[in-house]
């Protein structure tokens, strides 16, 4: 008799896991082949800081075009596996990845995943599954509504923070909408600039960080400035190796006033980092994981 | 003897009375060494004029003055002024990219400063084009907002 129902159990279980797990990779190609325009709120919650961000977004599958609308105006676009930054009518490719955490939900479902739950559930009255999945550094749960499978809603918690996505409103449309609205932007394919990429480092290491670009006789210099884990402040300038200015001669002079100071070339990028840190080791060995590229992610 | 040697015998005074009375002879009959003879003297009398002349001490003072300063004033042409010229020249290919590099660090420097102490970038509110005032031309602050927008940080 138990024997009957730990088998009855046995197969309950196997057979829910096989129709869930055939259900996520329909809702995970359902997601490839979908063009939609939607509206959505990005909120970033962590010990440190909150974060908000408003966004509009026209995807076809996994490709988009994100206007970031608020706090800052900002457009964006995945192609091909490409990232764009928008500039008016023209794309150009990106220095960086812009990870959205909606892809790589999607990514990590259609692949093989630790699915933790899946069930039916009411989202503001509408019927939608909730799926849980465990990924490499972040548990997703996404809620997509039955039977468009349109997400519109997906937490993100990871060690240090919860990100959560949130459709205001979405809808499909038609299947050449997206090609349309790609036709009128130039696509241009060149690589970053090697400045583009160098400065791009600077802001990955760097916390609150700014950036500015200033042009002294000619001479354009790219300040980065931001906070060090473990440092404080640092300031690092970036330009064109050029016979006008030495880095040495450019960090003698922060030495001369009591900061700390380190030259460096990189790839023909002239670099002169700065900080007062009293934290001299710590800004050294930092500056040197920094030129190591073998240490950039 | 012909017309030549009696001119060359002639102007050297070396003629016997003999060679004398001949070149007069041959003076009235040859037009050509009248003429010579005619010149020679007048040329003679004029430098006679000459070598006799001495000029005053005053005069003598004034000539020599106009020469030194003739002489001076070519000295100066041909070899002070394109001295100074060069030496001018030099000086300002020489010295004005030092000095303009110079200034660059110190604005460069002055910037870094600013912002380290502000805590926050520098932010000109002008912007000159004149040698050394930085200009803000912000190309390259849309990296941060690749940060910001993200999410994988």
């Amino acid at each position: 008799m138990n024997r009957t129902i730990s088998f009855a159990l046995l197969m309950g279980f196997v057979i829910s896991t096989s129709v869930f797990a055939a259900l996520n990779l329909k809702i995970a190609s359902a997601y490839a082949s979908q063009v939609v325009e939607g509206h959505r709120v990005v909120i970033e919650e962590s010990k440190k800081i909150n974060k908000i961000r408003y966004e509009t977004v026209l995807r076809d599958g996994y490709d988009e075009i994100v206007k970031v609308v608020a706090p800052t105006f900002f457009e964006w676009a995945y192609l091909n596996g490409k990232t764009y930054i928008v500039f008016g009518n023209e794309m150009k490719r990106s220095p960086a990845p812009i990870v959205d955490l909606e892809r790589t939900f999607f990514k990590s479902l259609s692949s093989t995943p630790t699915i933790l739950s899946t069930a039916v559930i009411n989202y503001k009255g509408e019927k939608a599954y909730k799926i849980e999945l465990s990924a490499k550094e972040a548990t997703y749960t996404g809620v997509v509504l039955i039977p468009s499978f349109l997400l519109v809603n997906l937490n993100v918690q990871r060690d240090d923070k919860t990100i959560t996505i949130t459709y205001n409103s979405i809808n499909k449309v038609p299947a050449l909408y997206f090609k349309n609205v790609i036709s009128r932007f130039k696509i241009l394919s060149t690589p970053p600039s090697t400045m583009e990429v160098e400065v791009w480092k600077m802001v990955y290491h760097l916390d609150d960080v700014s950036v500015t670009s200033i042009k002294i006789n000619s001479l354009v210099i790219v300040l980065v400035h931001g906070r060090a884990k473990g440092i404080g402040d640092v300031l690092v300038y970036l330009f064109k190796k050029n016979d006008k200015i030495s880095t040495k001669n450019l960090a003698s002079q922060f030495t001369s006033k009591g900061f700390y100071s380190i030259s460096a070339q990189q790839n023909g990028i002239s670099m002169v980092f700065v900080s007062p840190t009293k934290e001299i080791e710590k800004f050294k060995e930092w500056v040197d994981s920094l030129l190591d590229r073998s240490k950039f992610r | 003897m012909d017309c030549n040697e009696y001119r060359e015998k002639f102007i050297n005074e070396e003629m016997t009375p003999e060679e004398k009375e001949a070149f007069i002879k041959h003076l009235k009959e040859c037009e050509g060494c009248r003429a010579f003879v005619e010149k020679y003297k007048k040329m003679r009398d004029f430098m006679k004029i000459r070598t006799d002349y001495l000029p005053s001490n005053e005069l003598r003072d004034k000539i020599v003055s106009t020469l030194n300063r003739k002489r001076t004033i070519k000295r100066l042409y041909t070899v002070t002024i394109p001295t100074a010229i060069i030496v001018i020249m030099g000086t300002f290919f020489v010295w004005k990219p030092l000095l303009g590099t110079q200034k660059l660090y110190q604005t460069m420097t002055s910037v870094g400063i600013q912002t380290l102490n502000n805590k926050k970038l520098f932010n000109a509110a002008t912007s000159t084009n004149q040698d050394s005032t930085p200009t803000i031309t912000n190309d390259y602050t849309y990296i941060v907002q690749i940060k910001s927008v993200s999410d994988q940080f």
